[in-house]
């Protein structure tokens, strides 16, 4: 029943979200053609730009929206009027759960691999990778990885918006068993974890840079490659074990049932 | 006839607020309930009680002698009072979802009460009325070869002329050997398909008995009973 739930799930929230990914591509694609027009006409130059600043605008969007529609739909899954639906087809909760926990995971990599794909289409050439390690030597010093560094944090990003949408679906299924004020209670719930999640997060962050010997009152923040990576680790393991516990408990509370207004 | 559905001592609070009071009720299967109370009486809360849609206080809730669980929804068709279709699927999709989640779910049937119906398949639910989408529903719910259906207020959206037509399908449509619990307030409408009726009142089950022994015990129709006992002009 999960394969079932899962298509369910992707189908409805990729139903428009598909147009948004392969536009940015196709876009990014034309943007870099118009732009290379634009290197002996002027008009070119004018409409690259103005490309360039949509392809800017549908990027974030890549990462955003998934996002976005994750909670949403976790709410108006569980909670709404087809939550009468949901919750009476014949399917466990871990498998409706879990289904939600994919369906996040699958769709936010797809927002970063389209991201990654149009930015590549866009600025990849011979100075491609200068430019990112002189961008990356304005915080990492010495001989350093440029792909193991991209690598880490889009690692990174990704497991900190699961991490932000476990936490939040596990406020969805605490708030909105109140029996009013449901959405501020979810979030002050959200607030309140999220605050306690990034005071661990840079607890731990501290005792990696103490070990690494990086000191933060200095006015420069260049940290070798290595403490660089000790860093993105740490960080990823964190918010990784923010995911596992948040799923763990959503499973738990989930599993004592719902009250459907 | 063996129990199809048990209420044991069920209670359901909001808050301070006690909607169902000591709940006990036992549904034989193979029967047409109908319960009947005022609005906000308790008859939704009843029905999501036993749609794991709501949680008891507590007490318990038996179907077919298991508690509310997966096994459970595999044997219950359920019918809310609202509508919980994404808009903007197509009568299609949802008939694609119902024929994916449940294995009794009868394509043929559907299709069969779509025309009966006059509901085009092709047509979105975002341009249909809440009386379509409702009939829609009640088409989805109806195509299932569940042990018990349980119809909360299906008549309520319907306009007067369709009633007649829309309980002759629900009477056609639903397997002899099923239950079928109803509820409504409009007790006049559906009087005449009962074989046994409850009255709650209040979060409290008042009356439990079978309908033909009642209208001769009371000298009356089950509509001016109802009446009668709830002060209802």
């Amino acid at each position: 029943m999960l394969s079932k739930l899962l298509k369910r799930d992707l189908k409805k929230n990729m139903r428009w979200m598909w147009i948004l990914f392969v536009g940015t591509i196709v876009l990014a694609a034309v943007t870099r053609g118009v732009k290379e027009l634009g290197e002996n006409v002027a008009f070119f130059k004018v409409v690259g730009i103005f490309l360039e600043g949509v392809f800017y605008g549908l990027a974030v969007n890549l990462i955003i929206q998934p996002f976005l529609r994750n909670f949403l739909n976790f709410h108006k899954s569980f909670y709404s009027d087809e939550s009468y639906l949901t919750h009476t087809l014949p399917v466990t909760k871990n498998a409706l759960i879990n289904s939600k926990y994919l369906t996040a995971l699958i769709e936010i990599v797809a927002g970063f691999a389209s991201l990654i794909v149009s930015i590549l289409i866009m600025y990849a050439g011979p100075n491609f990778t200068k430019t990112l390690k002189l961008l990356l030597s304005t915080v990492i010093t010495g001989e350093f990885s440029v792909a193991l560094a991209i690598i880490g944090i889009v690692a990174l990003i990704i497991v900190e918006f699961l991490m932000f949408i476990s936490i939040i679906d596990f406020s969805i299924i605490i708030g909105f068993r109140a029996k009013d004020r449901k959405i501020l209670k979810t979030f002050l719930i959200t607030l309140g974890i999220s605050f306690a999640a990034i005071t661990v997060l840079f607890i731990c962050l501290l005792i990696v840079f103490s070990i690494n010997g990086v000191k933060l009152t200095t006015t420069s923040l260049v940290i070798s490659g290595s403490a660089f990576m000790s860093v993105l680790v740490s960080a990823i393991v964190i918010y990784i074990a923010v995911v596992v516990l948040f799923y763990f408990l959503a499973k738990r509370e989930f599993n004592k049932g719902v009250n459907v207004d | 006839m063996s129990i199809i559905l048990e209420y044991k001592n069920v209670n359901k609070n909001f808050a301070e607020k006690e909607v169902l009071k000591d709940v006990n009720l036992k549904i034989e299967s193979n029967k047409i309930v109908g319960l009947l109370g005022k609005n906000g009486s308790g008859k939704s809360t009843l029905f999501k009680l036993a749609n794991d849609l709501l949680v008891p206080t507590s007490g318990e809730i038996l179907i077919d002698g298991k508690p509310v669980s997966v096994e459970s929804k595999n044997i219950v068709s359920y019918l809310p009072e609202r509508s919980y279709l994404e808009p903007n699927l197509k009568v299609s999709d949802a008939i694609k979802v119902f024929e994916t989640f449940y294995e009794d779910f009868d394509s043929k049937k559907a299709e069969e009460l779509l025309k009966d119906l006059e509901l085009d398949r092709e047509m979105q639910l975002s341009k249909m009325s809440k009386g379509m989408k409702e009939k829609v529903q009640l088409v989805l719910v109806m195509s299932r070869k569940a042990k018990i259906y349980i119809l909360d207020e299906p008549l309520g959206g319907v306009d007067p002329a369709s009633r007649d037509y829309i309980l002759q399908t629900i009477l056609k449509n639903f397997d002899e050997n099923a239950t079928l619990l109803i509820s409504t307030h409009m007790v006049a409408d559906i009087e005449k398909i009962l074989d046994e009726v409850i009255f709650i009142d209040n979060g409290k089950i008042v009356l439990q008995e079978n309908a033909d022994e009642l209208r001769v015990k009371e000298k009356g129709s089950i509509d001016e009973i109802f009446r009668r006992k709830f002060y209802v002009k």
